[in-house]
């Protein structure tokens, strides 16, 4: 697993040089480890999230033929044929509800280990603060940043990622039960475009990564 | 045909052949760019009516009004989205846009270089076709009437990306039909010549002069030429041909809907 976490480092084009310049130790160490972890978590996290959207696609969809088959016979009045073709359609419906709900469970586990990396990060500010004796540490670990900023880099992305999550659980109890389709059109684009995760987010974790020497400077 | 005028000919036709050479080959740069256009415009479409379901949806009285500003936000997003997409089709407009520019310079020096030879060329050497070899005045036409369709089909696609409004939803909403409603195939048909003619056994003329496309005469002739040429109608059209040198759309119109059989053959020949 720690492995896997920590892949970005096996690939990065100049890991090797800033292993060699920097004496990637202690709380440097730990900061870099961190940041790799960040970036693997939101990999994981827009992976899900493209899952999530086809299984909502797809949620989206049966509702609509059930809408469609619902009217069709009304208006034949042959109520035979809704009545055999409802069960099926409503066992798909509930298989792609829970697969949507394993899924934001999945992204809630990633909130959670997101939360770890702030609460670690923190940690690191208070470590190295107590070491130096002044606020928010000492020397730049890397390039600029201190331990400060990367606390706060840590907490405005677990920030974002956990309103986020907060929103995806309202979209998965909430988009079966879509009364129009313009309704289930805001839950499918809301789930699509994260308006809750705004591009600073993604620039931070960039800016992490270059400080850190993930990216090449 | 006078002595003087045929070195220039020689000249004009490896002008012809290098003008279609670069007409197909832009030609084809053309199409392929304009159909990697159509998902984006389709996704353009997509966000519309992702945007107008976003406001027929009052959000605050809706499970998800729990979420501050979420409507701001989320349309925020989707204009970004927007803009990505609009960003990348621009680059494809570049791109066509510098196809239709290689095409107008090259039909632009064939151009000049008929001009600056046009007192040399007598009336009947411009207008004389063969079997295999149509004549100076109908390949000019034939450059022009593609130069023509290029720039047309660039200007209305510019223009109709131009219009577009962030808060003009209809419009970005109707876009992809908008666009599609631009294509021409049947303009497009005219410069590539996929077409089969079935007026063609009974026109053109028998007579064959330049001498440097001879050979290609019997295989083609037998196959294309079987019947006699019909005359007189072809002579009023050179008479027309040669009062101007610019051509205007309506004539053409007509005059490239006769000699588009011939077109085919100049790819075929070249």
């Amino acid at each position: 697993m720690e492995g896997e976490w920590n892949q970005i480092q096996l690939r990065g084009p100049n890991t090797e040089g800033l292993a060699s310049c920097h004496a990637v130790t202690g709380s440097a160490r730990k900061v870099r480890d961190n940041a790799a972890d960040w970036h693997n978590l939101m990999l994981r996290w827009d992976k899900l999230s493209e899952d999530g959207f086809d299984v909502a696609t797809n949620i989206v969809n049966i509702k609509r033929s059930q809408h469609e088959q619902l009217l069709v016979p009304e208006a034949s009045s042959s109520s035979s044929s809704s009545a055999t073709l409802q069960p099926s359609g409503a066992a798909e419906l509930q298989a792609q509800c829970l697969k949507l709900l394993d899924i934001v469970e999945k992204m809630t586990a990633i909130v959670a280990r997101m939360e770890r990396l702030a609460a670690s990060q923190q940690a690191l500010r208070e470590l190295e603060e107590l070491r130096s004796g002044s606020a928010g540490g000492a020397a730049p670990l890397f390039h600029s940043w201190t331990t400060k900023q990367f606390e706060d880099a840590s907490r405005l992305m677990l920030a974002a990622f956990s309103e986020e999550l907060k929103l995806r659980r309202v979209i998965s109890q909430e988009l079966a039960h879509a009364a129009t389709s313009d309704l289930s059109m805001v839950y499918l684009s809301c789930w699509l475009h994260q308006p809750c995760i705004p591009a600073q987010s993604r620039i931070t974790l960039e800016a992490l990564l270059l400080e850190t020497g993930h990216r090449p400077l | 045909m006078s002595d003087i005028s045929r070195p220039t000919l020689s000249a004009l036709h490896q002008a012809f052949r290098n003008s279609f050479a670069a007409l197909e080959s832009n030609q084809r740069l053309w199409g392929s760019e304009l159909a990697e256009c159509s998902p984006l415009l389709g996704s353009l479409g997509n966000l519309a009516e992702q945007m107008r379901a976003l406001s027929n949806v009052r959000v605050s009285s809706t499970p998800l009004g729990t979420f501050p500003k979420l409507e701001e936000r989320l349309r925020f997003k989707l204009q970004e989205a927007a803009d990505t997409v609009l960003e990348k089709l621009n680059e494809k407009m570049c791109r066509l846009q510098s196809a239709r520019d290689a095409i107008s310079n090259q039909v632009r020096s064939v151009m000049q270089l008929y001009e600056q030879n046009a007192t040399s060329l007598d009336l009947q050497a411009v207008t004389e076709r063969s079997a295999v070899t149509p004549s100076v005045a109908d390949m000019l036409e034939w450059l022009q009437d593609a130069e023509r369709h290029y720039r047309q089909q660039f200007l209305q696609r510019k223009v109709l990306l131009q219009t577009l409004r962030p808060n003009d939803l209809a419009l970005l909403e109707s876009l992809p039909e908008r666009w599609k409603s631009l294509e021409s195939p049947d303009g497009e048909q005219r410069i590539t010549g996929n077409i089969n003619c079935p007026k063609l056994e009974t026109r053109a003329p028998p007579t064959l002069r330049c001498g440097t496309l001879v050979s290609c005469r019997n295989t083609l002739q037998s196959v294309i030429f079987p019947g006699a040429g019909v005359k007189t109608e072809e002579q009023n059209w050179n008479q027309n041909l040669l009062s101007r040198t610019e051509v205007n759309d309506a004539d053409t119109e007509r005059k490239t809907r006769d000699l588009k059989t011939l077109h085919q053959i100049v790819f075929i020949v070249y």
